[in-house]
Order: C-alpha cells, then structure tokens, then sequence
C-alpha cells in the first residue's frame, strides 16, 4: 500500500511540476531584480504552482528555455530573432497608454541650428558623431543605430546607461551627443522638465515596435490559465504595482494580425 | 592612395597606444565596480595595476618601467601619482570626491564623482512630483552645491530654501525653521553637518516628525529613514571613461571633466509609506532598489 501511495505521490508531483516565467527584456534595464521576483512570485503564487525568474544575461536566458514547462517574458525584437528556434508563440503583449507598440528615436541637442536643419530635413547626409547613450542591450541598439542611420553609424559611440531617463538627462547635460530611447521617455521628460525637452531635437525615428510579448511553446491547459493570470495583472494591486516596474499599464491578447506581423514559430 | 595609407598609419599608432589602470584599492566596491565597467566597455587590451598595498617608490618603478601612454586612475591615490610620475601622459580619472583640487595641468580627462544636479532634482521630481519647495542646509564649504541647486530648480519648477549654518550656528531652532517652511529636505555632503552623528540623527528625527522626506545622496543615510537616495552609477562611470578612450570623444569635449552618465535610486517604500508621503508609483521603473 505504502509503495502504492509513493508512486502516487511521485508521479503527482511530475505532474503538478512548477511553471517557471523566464523574463529577460533587451529594452528594459532592471535592476532590483529582488523586488521584481518577490512581487510576482507573490502575485504569481495566489493563482497556483508558478515561479518567476529574471536574468540580467542573453545567453544565460536562452539556455533556459529549451525548458518545455516554461512561458518566457522578452521584447519583441528577441521574439523575432529566437521565436523559431524554440518554437515560441506569442501571446500577450505590453500596453502602455492605450498603445501596444512604441518607437524608437535618436535624440540630440540643437547645437548649429541652421545645420542641423539641414540634417534633419534631409538636404545635408551627414554621418552622424558622436556618443550615443542608451539603455537597451548592446546588439540591439547597435542594430537599431545601423537600421536608422542607413548604415552609416560608424562615428556613433554607444555608452550604455541604466536607464532611459539617464541617457536623456546625459545628452541634456553635455555627457553625450544622442540618446537612443522610446517615444514613451521623451514624453516622460517633456512632463517634468519641459524646457530640457525644448532643447533637444529627434534626428531619427524608428518604425513602430511591439512592446514586451509573454510568448511560450506547445500551449496547454495549464499555460493557458497562467496566461489569463497576467491577463489580469492590472486588475490587482500587487500585479499593478509590478507592471509599473517593468514600464506598463497591461497585458493584453495578441490579434491574429498582430501576430503574422510578429512571425513566430507557426 | 597616399591619404589612405596616412589614415591606416595613423589609425594603428593610436591603436598601439598602452593603456594602464591604476586602481586606488580594487578592493573597495566603488572602485571595483568602475574597474569591471571599463573592463567591459575597453575595446583594446589594457593592464591593470592595484596600488593599495604599494609603496610609492613600487609605484614609481612601475610605472616608469610600463610608461603608459594613457592611464585610467581609479581614485585620488592613483591619481596622484599618475600626475606625479608620467605627468607627460594622458591621465583619465574617475571616483574622486574632490576632484576639484586636482592638478589638472596637461592632458586630463574625467568624469566627477557628483550627479547634475539637475539630474538629482528631476529624479526627485519624478517620484514626488508634488513637491514644490526644498530645504537645503549648507555651510561655507557646501555653498558652490546649494547654489548650483538653487540654479537648476527652475526648470523644475522647484523652490530651493537655503539656510547657511556655521559650527558654532547649528541649533534644533535652525532645522525646526527651515522645515517649517518646505516640504523636503536635502543631505548635502557638507563637513560641518556630517562632523556629529547626532547632528544628521537630529535632522531626521524632526523631518521625521514634521513627515517630511529627506533626499540624501549615498545608500547609508538609509539607516536613518532618508526617503530618497540619488547617486552615480560606478559601472557606467567606468563605460564612460572606456567610451571617451574608445573613440577619442575627449579630444571633441570643451568640458574636461563630465558629469557620470548613469545614475542608482534607492527608494525607501516603508519609510515613505509610514509617513504617509505620497509618491508616484508609475515611477517604479526608474528605481535600482526599493527598501520594502
């Protein structure tokens, strides 16, 4: 009997195997990694057997998720890049302000007025000089550089910064030349200090991104209920308050059309 | 043809230049931190030096042996005596306090170990963006910071409340008054309120009491119940001098000396919460640490 009741127990256990939520985001510098894993394992916990685990790496976040019994938090431009390799689907995405998808831009202070009009209204192709802050993962804004400036962004210098208000306040205050940041930052500093933000200039603007996906392969009836969960996130007090850590307001479901612009793995 | 093998020329010269960090002690987090940025952020090969338990005639010998074309010096100490021994080299320098009273004759680049502080008011804004009147208490020695303060909180449409003290001014009554009139206080660095524990204890007690949050600017002030901790980035520090050597930016700068690029915010939640401040939550994504 008692070995019966062992098998029992352990073949339960395989069963109700924790669901793990693998988040790394490229566009997004987090460092209280401590807060966000306690607040959604707190919000995740109320709702069943989940856990959630953040990585500051690229590489070390891709070794987990062959993981099958996972869903995985990213930006869209990662999704892109790895959704077929591990036969990832997205399903929600980020919206923040009514919106589900942002730009980017590169920012610069006005210095020679009449040049650069010239440079921004196209009649002059200066490469631009300089360094460029930015928050984002070094591939990525080193590919969205190249992507915005045609190629031609050999005379940028990236400095990387912790924050996308820091890369705004540098060029503001003479640290560096350009910042690469959302359209959602620059609207952030036009609220507080708007002079700062009359001060600067957009030289290039990105077409619009898909904020953060949840994205997981082989969906099931578990993963689909974890995913009605962070559906509900904005509906919670705890889950509010971990949405604004990450910089947004909800989860919402992706549409059919959304997701043939995302591609993915079917 | 003859431009291009000039370029080609020119461009593996300053490639082969040397480059040596010296490190004041690698063993101190700040400058360990600024080390492991510019590790990460260096794009040729470099050597490293920790002088902690060096004797300045092991320095000298070293450096004198190795004669860099470019040293990074990490702290006064290494400063000091990359200035004093290949005075004739590009010096680099970060993660000095008073960096103002360097010797800063011939090639010398860096980056000053104090925010903007501007920079520190629009962090504040972004999280108490109520807040509309500061109170700063300053003596002789912090006066430049208060004024600089006073100068960039109008963008921000902030009111800096200044009260000068003196070591034989500071009294309950100055502190009582000064909060009276403002909504938040800011720590400075200032030698003269720092000289007596009881003296920074005393200050947080009756904003305590009066549920007025204390800005400070380092992680310790956290132990007596500052609301708010603003401080440089000692990673992005190190990037930024990486950055400047990396593509010779400095040689385009007016400034010699910048500002850090980066920037750590401590927000004390419980404290905050208990004194019933009201805050902006959609800020969270700025913040490095919550104190719960």
């Amino acid at each position: 009997m008692k070995i019966i009741f062992l098998i029992f127990l352990f073949f339960n256990v395989l069963i109700a195997d924790t669901i793990k939520v693998y988040f790394y985001t490229t566009e997004a510098h987090i460092s209280d990694f401590k807060s966000l894993k306690v607040g959604f394992d707190k919000y995740l916990g109320k709702h069943g057997d989940y856990e959630f685990q953040p990585f500051n790496d690229k590489k070390t976040f891709e070794k987990y998720l062959k993981d099958k019994n996972s869903i995985v938090v990213l930006s869209s431009w990662h999704y892109k890049k790895i959704s077929k390799k591990f036969y990832l689907e997205a399903k929600l995405v980020a919206q923040k302000k009514a919106t589900i998808r942002d730009t980017k831009i590169l920012v610069g202070k006005i210095k020679d007025l009449r040049e650069d009009v010239k440079v921004l209204v196209g009649l002059k192709d200066l490469p631009l000089k300089g360094v460029v802050t930015s928050a984002y993962d070094n591939e990525y804004t080193k590919e969205l550089l190249s992507a915005l400036t045609n190629n031609k962004s050999d005379n940028l210098s990236v400095l990387i910064v912790p924050k996308e208000i820091d890369a705004l306040m540098s060029v503001s205050f003479g640290m560096s030349r350009f910042a690469l940041v959302s359209r959602d930052s620059l609207r952030l500093l036009k609220k507080i200090n708007p002079r700062l933000s009359n001060s600067l200039k957009i030289y290039k603007e990105s077409k619009p991104t898909y904020r953060i996906l949840v994205a997981c392969n082989k969906i099931d009836k578990e993963k689909l209920k974890l995913m009605l969960v962070f559906e509900k996130m904005n509906l919670d007090n705890n889950g509010k308050n971990i949405l604004k850590m990450i910089g947004i307001d909800k989860l919402v479901i992706l549409s059919s059309n959304d997701l043939e612009n995302l591609g993915g793995a079917k | 043809m003859r431009l291009l093998i000039l370029i080609l020329i020119v461009t593996l010269l300053l490639q082969a230049e040397e480059i040596l960090v010296i490190n004041s002690n690698a063993k101190i987090e700040k400058y360990k931190e600024a080390e492991a940025g510019f590790r990460k952020s260096i794009n040729r090969a470099f050597k490293t030096l920790d002088i902690a338990d060096m004797k300045s005639s092991e320095v000298k010998e070293y450096l004198n042996t190795e004669n860099p074309d470019i040293a990074y010096a990490i702290g006064s100490k290494a400063y000091q005596y990359a200035n004093m021994f290949i005075p004739n080299k590009k010096i680099f320098f970060s993660s000095i306090m008073n960096w103002k009273k360097l010797n800063m004759s011939g090639e010398r680049f860096g980056i000053s170990h104090d925010l903007h502080s501007e920079m520190q008011l629009m962090l504040i804004k972004l999280i108490f963006s109520d807040i509309k009147t500061i109170g700063i208490i300053y003596s002789k020695h912090t006066q430049d910071v208060m004024q600089e303060f006073k100068k960039n909180s109008k963008n921000l449409r902030i009111k800096i409340l200044p009260k000068q003290v003196s070591k034989d001014s500071i009294s309950d009554e100055n502190f009582v008054d000064i909060l009276s009139k403002t909504e938040a206080m800011i720590v400075l660095p200032d030698p003269i309120l720092l000289s007596d524990d009881k003296i920074v204890k005393k200050i947080f007690k009756l904003s305590k009491e009066q549920k007025k949050p204390v800005f400070a600017y380092h992680k310790s002030f956290i132990k007596y119940g500052a609301a708010l901790v603003t401080s440089v980035d000692n990673q992005t520090i190190g990037r930024q001098v990486a950055t400047m050597i990396n593509s010779s930016t400095y040689k385009d700068v007016s400034n010699k000396v910048l500002h850090p690029a980066g920037t750590k915010v401590i927000f004390n939640k419980k404290v905050v919460i208990e004194q019933g401040i009201k805050f902006d939550s959609y800020a969270a994504s700025i913040i490095t640490e919550v104190i719960e």
